[in-house]
């Protein structure tokens, strides 16, 4: 019995150096208490506008580099680890990037869980375009169910995100709420202003036509109150028909339409290009998001968008 | 690290076991592109269930096997119009392009979205969760069961039945598992460790426990390769597989050459 109550020596020493070490941290944690927030975006987009709203309080950190199609992601090992040691996860939502789903539940990061302050489906409040009106049911799949998930090329809609950034960062570092709050009245007003300068530069082209290869400019569109005459898909995800491509190049010669094709760099050049050629209308093959060739920022994606456009 | 990595070798393990056993087969039938057509089978069902708005997975499985049914009755039926075994491995091609053009169709004429089709075929290892990989075990256990019972029958018989039981038994397996883990990384599993080691033997009993310890051996160094790498899980386990078919390939190639050279 007595033996039982004997420690060993060692167990003291192993106990003194948790003591130590629990002091050293709870020492360096105090002294230097500006541990940043992780916050983990889906992509570039809003790792820079979480860059606006959170500045020196955040270390962000993006799953997918630049303009890809957010559909077709495959998740890698290190992903999991980002998850696991964030704070917060910033995703696009509306089904358009669902493989998030499996990567948060191996991650079992309970801050990242979807009732938690640290997990923000940015399309939260957006005024989504083209959810389908009439009652969906088997027969029409389920097509578009929640509406057209490309929201961030309204530069408005930024607003909208960096909105619900800063509302989740208030959450979860109260302290520093002023911070925050200034910091998106200041990209709030950027983008507004900028909006300005960015319809001016845009009536070069309010006149003409506008179409792409899949509806990923739908809220483009709506921003600079552009004339959408089409897709050259005719469902999403399945390659062009025919009989759908001449109704479209019919269409336009009948009606002598001054046409602009815009295709995003992840859809086929090819097709654009020569449905662009059969109808002389001008082509425009573009990266969608930030974090291409000299796009650093959401501004900067609209900059070159605009002049793209407008030339 | 470990955590995360649990369950994904888990499921490696439970389906190099029943893969293993139904590679033997297929490779010894000649039959390598079946389950390419089965799970292609599979994904087609699974398609029409989501075209008529079934939402509960079992039911979705239940549908997605009646495909894969489908097509092994199709395939006894013409087996025996078509017994050569390179003609047999022509019509399981057929099959599979006929499954896929339908599902393309299907897609194309209701407006449903593409990735439908995907999501049957495109498992992801990383993903794969507890309860699935539990009620996956306990399918695989009951399958295993049945299969003990009738293995000689499936060695020595050719009669339509035997067949058609093999290809039910091997579409159930094919549905559940394709789903879990993608097609790339279920055919790996059925063929490469099994092809590797019929380089050495012809017993069934030697190669399908050399096949059995090779795979997990194999799909460990694949999985932690991966987090090394950090490429997705199913591509490195696939890459340590062919890696070790080539090196067999070479050692036996060399074997041999060292036989010839001895006086």
């Amino acid at each position: 019995m007595k033996q039982q109550l004997v420690k060993h020596p060692l167990k003291y020493f192993s106990g003194g150096v948790w003591l130590v070490m629990w002091c050293i941290f709870g020492l360096s944690s105090g002294l230097f208490g500006t541990q940043k927030i992780r916050i983990v975006t889906v992509n570039d987009d809003f790792s820079s506008i979480a860059k606006s709203i959170g500045q020196e309080f955040v270390q962000v950190d993006s799953l997918v580099h630049g303009s890809k199609n957010m559909h077709d992601i495959q998740p890698k090992p290190s992903m999991v680890m980002v998850l696991k040691n964030a704070d917060m996860i910033i995703r696009l939502g509306m089904d358009q990037d669902s493989w998030l789903d499996g990567l948060i539940q191996v991650a079992r990061n309970p801050k990242l869980f979807s009732n938690q302050m640290g997990y923000l489906d940015a399309s939260k409040n957006i005024r989504k375009l083209e959810v389908p009106t009439h009652d969906v049911d088997g027969s029409h799949g389920d097509i578009h169910l929640e509406g057209n998930p490309h929201y961030s090329l309204n530069p408005m809609n930024g607003i909208i995100i960096a909105d619900n950034i800063r509302h989740h960062l208030v959450a979860i570092d109260p302290k520093n709420k002023a911070a925050y709050d200034k910091n998106f009245n200041e990209f709030s007003t950027h983008i507004s202003q900028k909006m300005v300068q960015w319809k001016q530069q845009m009536t070069t082209v309010q006149q003409k036509k506008f179409m792409s290869y899949h509806k990923v400019w739908s809220y483009f569109y709506d921003a600079f109150e552009l004339d959408n005459i089409g897709t050259l898909e005719l469902v999403p995800g399945v390659p062009p028909t025919i009989k759908h491509l001449k109704n479209l190049k019919d269409n336009i010669k009948q009606k002598k339409l001054k046409v602009i094709v815009l295709t995003a760099n992840y859809y086929p050049k090819k097709v654009g290009q020569a449905f662009a050629k059969d109808t002389h209308a001008t082509i425009h093959h573009l990266y969608t998001n930030v974090g291409e060739d000299g796009i650093e920022t959401y501004t900067a994606l609209f900059d070159y968008l605009v002049a793209e456009i407008s030339k | 690290m470990i955590d995360f990595i649990f369950w994904p070798l888990i499921t490696c393990f439970v389906l190099i076991l029943i893969h293993g056993y139904f590679g033997a087969f297929v490779l010894r039938r000649g039959i390598i592109f079946i389950d390419l057509a089965l799970a292609q089978w599979a994904a087609l069902g699974y398609l029409v269930g989501h075209w008529l708005g079934i939402q509960s997975s079992a039911s979705l499985f239940l549908v997605a096997f009646f495909g894969t049914v489908l097509a092994s009755l199709m395939l006894v039926g013409l087996k025996s119009m078509l017994e050569k075994i390179n003609l047999q491995e022509a019509s399981i091609g057929v099959m599979y392009i006929f499954a896929t053009t339908l599902a393309m169709v299907l897609i194309s004429s209701t407006g449903m979205e593409g990735h439908h089709l995907k999501e049957m075929l495109s498992g992801h290892l990383l993903f794969v969760q507890p309860m699935d990989v539990i009620s996956a075990t306990v399918l695989y256990g009951v399958i295993a069961l049945v299969v003990y019972n009738i293995h000689h029958h499936l060695l020595s018989s050719q009669s339509k039945r035997v067949d058609l039981i093999f290809y039910i038994l091997f579409g159930l397996v094919v549905t559940s598992s394709v789903k879990m883990v993608g097609v790339l990384l279920v055919f790996s599993f059925l063929v490469i460790p099994l092809l590797t080691v019929r380089l050495f033997t012809e017993a069934f009993k030697t190669q399908l426990l050399s096949a059995w310890v090779l795979g997990c051996i194999g799909a460990t160094f694949g999985v932690l390769l991966a987090l090394i790498l950090d490429i997705p899980l199913s591509l490195c386990v696939i890459l340590a597989y062919v890696t070790c078919f080539f090196s067999a390939a070479i050692i036996k190639h060399l074997n041999i050459h060292f036989i010839k050279n001895q006086p």
